[in-house]
This record gives structure tokens, sequence and C-alpha cells, in this order.
């Protein structure tokens, strides 16, 4: 007998440009960059389908910031954008893949029109990475693929071993994230929520930062999860509900 | 039809997982329906195909189920499986594999054991592994198998796994020297047939056209190098044969070797001309090994008029590539044909090179770019800014040049940042505004170098105590380091000579005086003080 899957009924979050916040604020104007960065890689992505000619200079983004700067969030949105337009991209979250052989999970990978490598300070000190992304990125610029990197550090700070691979961060076109204030975050959630179709009262978002672990990633997930016990409880969402949902 | 249940599974898949898993493993498959009605996923790679068969295949058939898709049965493979079948693509065994298996190639029976998946068998020179053995399925241990040897390869390099067919094997193409799908009479696998095809198609030199001699920016740093690549543009296979041209990264190495090889095809349009990654050399080697092909690799090589190999350094350790580019080498140097190598260091500094490579390098002439100097720096921004169309005032070019000094690859990134910011922004470029685009790296430059971090760099870079720095010993072994580090100190801070004196033990004024004019005589009079001054420097700097 064939069962039923339940639907999907909740509205998508996945990392997009279209809810990357980049709301500027007096105490972090840096988000004003963000939005320059987001025309880049939009720029960089509308012109996908142009072959470079081999040794395109301009093939690769490197974005650097603390922790819950975007990082994340902006490479996923990369690939998104480029699979919705018909092309292949492919995230690669090194703080999982970091324990395989490098050689084995860059192998190929050029046959991509985007490649997005996240957290590369991750393998600063680990020959075998650092040889295996040179060559990838060697690969991808010789057939005029596209090239995003994420890491901590500014090119120049970096502590990647591999002077090859320093320079070419260095020669990236590079964007610096900052890390959000605590209104910002607030403001995130609201912002998140609006866009799950939920209405996330300010002060309800500020009693989950004075509870909840701070950093914006965790702050998302406890979003989702109280979009999933909200919906199946029927519930708004109140610091009451936030304190039985997480029994704080 | 099958687009349309996949994109309903995806739909699951996607509610399912963390978005992260969803973007790294599932969004990258392309389904395919293959002849007989199952359902084919083709992954970016191996790994892929294997992470998704571990981890996901399971559910994705439950989906197709419950989906009542009529697909019977689903099979992951990946590119390099599809592309060897229908495109003639290139992919397989990696390299660093490779290599260590030729290095470590034993008879048979002698071989390590190397677990459940590691069942390599030898058939007639290549590889057959478990995801034939087991019927296209890999058992669970491979991940966990990969993650050891991940492990183990980040301290040693261990061997790495071979999980490719034979047919696959005989299928791979493209590269330097292959790439056809169409079989050749007289081979006597695909593989050759497309080595032969390739032979006969004209040669893909990999020069790229924008890398010419009128794009060069000339400074003293880089024009007896210069001289040099212009002069063998000219007289190919003459008295600068090979030409050895060494530096740092970013500093224009292989745009004059790229700037030679198309002043040669314009000299001679017919000129067989090959410019490739040391990388791309071995990866080539190793395909021919894999697949019994080296002597069409070596045909295909020794067959060109000028070979121009990339970045040396990393043929480091690989021995049989070593062996197998000193005969290519001796083969083109002897028919009079022209050899450009580029490294990052002198030939006598490349660890893990044989001696007999280093010392040929040396038969024709060895030149070194250096960084730019200033006046340079500023050119190169300039000419890079009209390349793009871009209106560059002297003034913030002059203050960008001066304020980043390492090397013409992070002058190109700042320069393209302030170049997107303007074109985003719509403001005129001026000094402040450069400022303002970069004031996270300018605030790096203006890092300063301490008299601590002096001591520090010095000490670690000639392997001496930190408090060797600030002892009595007047040993050589010490001393010259210290009076090194005391020259930097005066070079690349502000502070007095007695306050340096003072951070180096409470040695006198004079003893520093002493030191500065030492290190300064050496410097003129020794490559290696040189050197060692050079490196110091860029490395307190950056």
């Amino acid at each position: 007998m064939v069962r039923q899957l339940p639907l999907p009924v909740t509205l998508r979050d996945e990392a997009s440009f279209a809810n990357f916040y980049t709301r500027e604020t007096p105490e972090a104007s840096s988000r004003a960059e963000a939005t320059q960065l987001l025309r880049v890689l939009n720029n960089t992505i509308a012109s996908a389908g142009d072959q470079f000619s081999t040794f395109a200079a301009e093939f690769a983004v490197y974005l650097w910031g603390p922790l819950g700067s975007g990082k994340t969030h902006l490479a996923q949105a990369c690939c998104r954008q480029f699979v919705d337009a018909g092309h292949r991209a492919m995230y690669l979250p090194l703080a999982e893949l970091i324990d395989y052989p490098a050689q084995q999970v860059l192998a190929d990978l050029e046959h991509n029109e985007l490649v997005c490598v996240d957290d590369i300070h991750l393998v600063a000190q680990q020959d075998a990475w650092q040889q295996g992304l040179f060559g990838l990125y060697n690969r991808l610029r010789d057939k005029g693929r596209r090239l995003v990197l994420t890491g901590v550090d500014s090119p120049g700070n970096s502590d990647i071993a591999l002077a090859d691979l320093r320079s070419r961060l260095a020669a990236a076109t590079g964007f610096a994230l900052a890390a959000y204030t605590d209104e910002q975050r607030v403001e995130i959630l609201c912002f998140r929520a609006q866009r799950l179709g939920l209405s996330l009262p300010q002060e309800v978002a500020r009693y989950l930062l004075s509870r909840a672990p701070r950093d914006i990633n965790t702050l998302i997930e406890c979003l989702h999860r109280l979009d999933r016990e909200a919906l199946a409880g029927q519930r708004r969402l109140t610091v009451p509900f936030v304190k039985l949902v997480f029994d704080y | 039809m099958a687009q349309l249940v996949w994109q309903q599974c995806l739909g699951y898949l996607r509610d399912e997982l963390p978005a992260q898993q969803f973007e790294t493993w599932i969004q990258p498959l392309q389904p395919d329906k293959a002849d007989n009605g199952d359902l084919r996923l083709v992954a970016p790679n191996r790994f892929v195909q294997s992470w998704v068969e571990d981890k996901f295949l399971e559910r994705i058939r439950e989906l197709y189920r419950d989906l009542d898709s009529g697909v019977d049965a689903i099979q992951v493979s990946s590119v390099a499986t599809e592309a060897a079948f229908l495109k003639g693509a290139e992919g397989l065994e990696t390299t660093e594999t490779m290599e260590a298996r030729v290095k470590t190639e034993a008879p048979l029976a002698e071989r390590p054991v190397s677990g459940a998946i590691l069942t390599n068998t030898q058939l007639e020179g290549s590889i057959v592994s478990s995801s034939v053995v087991n019927g296209g399925l890999v058992s669970r241990p491979v991940l966990e198998q990969l993650k050891t040897q991940g492990a183990a390869a980040g301290v040693n390099g261990a061997r790495a796994i071979n999980t490719h067919t034979q047919q696959e094997s005989n299928a791979w193409a493209g590269g330097g020297f292959g790439g056809s799908r169409d079989a050749q009479p007289g081979a006597d696998t695909p593989a050759k047939a497309a080595l032969l095809a390739r032979r006969k198609e004209p040669l893909e030199n990999n020069l790229n056209d924008k890398f010419r001699f009128d794009a060069f920016v000339e400074g003293k740093s880089n024009q007896l190098a210069l001289a040099a690549a212009r002069q063998v543009a000219e007289n190919p296979g003459g008295s600068y044969n090979p030409l050895f041209i060494y530096g740092g990264v970013g500093l224009g190495k292989t745009h004059l070797m790229h700037a030679v090889g198309n002043q040669l095809r314009l000299n001679k349009p017919d000129a067989r001309v090959v410019y490739l990654h040391s990388e791309r050399f071995v990866a080539d080697m190793v395909k021919a090994l894999q697949l019994n092909a080296i002597n069409e690799f070596k045909r295909y090589y020794r067959s060109v008029d000028a070979l121009l190999i990339d970045d040396i350094q990393f043929f480091a350790k690989k021995e049989r590539s070593q062996e197998e580019f000193f005969h290519t080498f001796n083969a083109l140097l002897e028919g009079g044909r022209q050899m450009i190598v580029t490294c990052d260091r002198y030939p006598k500094e490349i660890d893990g090179l044989e001696e007999r490579l280093k010392s040929r390098f040396g038969w024709g002439l060895t030149v070194a770019v250096e960084p730019p100097e200033l006046e340079t720096r500023v050119a190169i921004l300039m000419k890079k800014a009209a390349e793009s169309n871009l209106d560059l005032p002297y003034e913030p070019a002059f203050f960008m040049a001066q304020r980043i000094q390492a090397n013409v690859r992070e002058l190109e990134g700042a320069l393209k940042r302030v170049m997107a910011s303007a074109h985003f922004t719509g403001r005129t470029i001026d000094v402040e505004f450069v400022r303002e685009t970069l004031k996270d790296l300018l605030a790096l430059q203006d890092k300063l170098v301490t008299i601590e971090n002096i001591q520090r760099t010095v000490a670690e870079y000639y392997k001496i105590k930190l408090s060797d720095m600030l002892s009595k010993r007047r040993n050589r072994s010490v001393a010259r380091p210290r009076q090194t580090a005391m020259f930097l100190a005066k070079q690349l801070t502000t502070r007095s000579l007695p306050e340096i004196g003072e951070a180096f033990g409470g040695r006198d004024h004079t003893t520093v005086i002493h030191a500065c004019r030492t290190i300064k005589a050496l410097e003129e009079t020794t490559h290696e003080q040189r050197e060692d001054i050079k490196i110091l420097t860029r490395s307190l700097k950056t």
C-alpha cells in the first residue's frame, strides 16, 4: 500500500539574495557594502552564460568576516541563483569535508558553472587541501567558471600556508562582512519571520535573543522550530509561547 | 516525467534536510532516465556519488516508491563516469592517487590488503573497484574509509582510494593530449583511440592572448626577465634555453611566459607552443601510465616547438613525474626546442626536486622577477584600469600603490574592489573614495611592525631561540641573526638606535650601528643575505 506523505506546508526559507539582510544601521555601515556585494554577485551570476576567455581575472569572489556574518548564507544563495538559472553549482562546506581526501572531494568539480567553497580558513595548515583547492582554482579559471570563496580572514591576514593560494584570494574581488549587532539580530529575526509568513513582534525576538545562543545561525534555527511548533499548535508567537517551546 | 518526479522528490528532501546538506549533496544531482526505465542520478564526482549512495539513496528510493513514480531502480553515477561514457571528458583517478600508486607499484601479491572498498584488482593496467564488484552500490564503510584516508593523507600523503572501472579508465580523454570519443582504426582501446585522434588535431596551446609583451609593465624589478623573455621570443631554442623565471607569487612570471608563447605564434603561426601548469603535466602523465599509453604521452610532449611549464615547484616529491619530465626536457633541448619554466624560488632551493633537474635548469638562463617598486606599481594600476576602460586618476593610483606593496595580485584585487564600488555607487574615484573602499585592507597594511615581532620572526626564520636575540652570546650562528634583526628594526620601525639597542638585551647604540653596517655590506655582496632580508621583510610587512 502506498503510504501518504505529509505535504510540505511550511514556506521555504533556504538562503537566497532576497532574504539576505542588508539594512544599514549607524552601528554597522558595512551593511551598505553587503548591498553592493549582492550586486556584484548578481552581476557575476547574470554573466554566467558568457564563457570567460581563459584566465579571466574576475571570476573569483572572496567573502570574509566573522562567524555569523552571513558568508554561508551568501555562498548558498549564489548556488541557488545559479541552479535557478539552469546552471550547475556545487556548495562545499569545508567544515564537513575536511576529514576526507581533498583530491577526491575536489575531483571533476570544474564541470560546474559555479563552485562555492565555504570556510577556506579551515584548511590553512593542510597541504593536501590547499594544493587541491589551488588546482581547482586553476581548472575553474581555465574553463571560464565562477568561484566564490569564504573565510574569516581578509586576504592579507589569511594564514593559508600555500602562498599561491593566498595570493589568489588577494586577487579575487573581495568583500568584508561585519558581525551583526544585537539590534540587527532582532531585525533579522523579524525579517526572516516575515518571509516565513509569521508575525514575530520585536519584544519576542528580543526575549529570544536574551535566552538563546546569540549566533545568528542558531537564532534562525530557533525561528524555524517556532514556525513548526506554531503551525502544529495553531499559536501566535508570544513570549509565553517561546518560553513553552524552549522550556526557558 | 523523470524531471517532474525528481522535482517533487527534491521538494521533500529540501524540507527534510538541513539547507547545507541539501545544497551540498542533493542539489547538484542531475536526474537522467536510463533506457530500461531506471533512474540514474549523476553526481559531480565520485566522492559525492559515494556520499549520496551512503546517506541519501535509501530515502530517495523510498520517496520514489511513495510518489508512485513507476521507477524500479535508482542508481547514482558521477560526471566522470558519464563523461567517460558519453562525452569523452576527463576524470577518473586523481594525480595524487596515481603518483602514489605508481610509486608503490609492486607485484599484486605483495600489495597490502586495503579493506572493504580497496578491492583494487590490477587488470591490464587499470583498476576495478567495488562499485563494479558490488553492482553499483558502495557499502557504508566507504566514507569512513575515505575519512580515515583523508586524515592519513593530511599527515603523510597516504594512498587514496581508486574507485573507477576499467571501462571508465579506458575512456579517459581531454586535457593536454587526449579528447576524442571517435574510435580510431588500429587503436586497441578507446583511450588510445582518443589519443591517436587527438594527435591529428591542432595542439591545444592554452595560451592566453591577453598576456602579451605590450601588456606587461616594465620596471627595475622585472626588466632583466623581460629582456630575456623578449630575446627568447625572437630567438627560440638559442642560448637562453631553458629560460628559468623565478620569483614570488603574483609578480608576472606567468604573464611573461605567455607573452613569449604568443610572440612565438605571432612570428610563426604554425609553431607548436604548449603552455601548461605543472599539475596538468603530472595529471596527463598519470593518465597515460594508467592507460598504458606512455609512449603517446612522450611523443606528444616531445613533438612541440616550445614547452612552457608553470610553477615547477609542484613537481617536488613527485619522482615519477620528474623522471618523465627529465626525459622530455632532454629530448626537447637536444632537438633545439625552447623550454621555459617558472618557479617560486631559485632552482637549487626547491626541496624534493632531483639534483639532475636542478642542474639542467641552470644550463640556460635563470632570471628573477622581484616585487615591483612604487613607480611600477602605479603604472600597473593605471594600465589595468585602462584595460577595463576606467578613468583612474594618478593620485588615487599612487595612493593605492604606496599602501599595497606585496604583489601585483593584491593590487589587482584592490583595484577590482575600487572599480566595483565606483561602478555601483557612481562616485568619482579619488583618494578619499579609495581610502573608504579599502579601509579594511589598508588597516592591515598599516599593521605596525614592532621590534618584538621582528625578533620573533627572525628567530623563527634562522631557527634560533628568541632568548638568543637578547643574550650575550656572540658566536656567529646567533650574532648574525641578531644583527639581521637589528638591521630590520632600523629599516622597518621608527624606533631610535638606543631604543633598538635596549630592546636587544640592553646593547649600546653603536652596536646597532655596527650591525646595520655589517648586514648592509653582506646584503650587497652575498646572494644569500639579500634573499634572507627580502623574505623577512616581506613576511613582516604582509
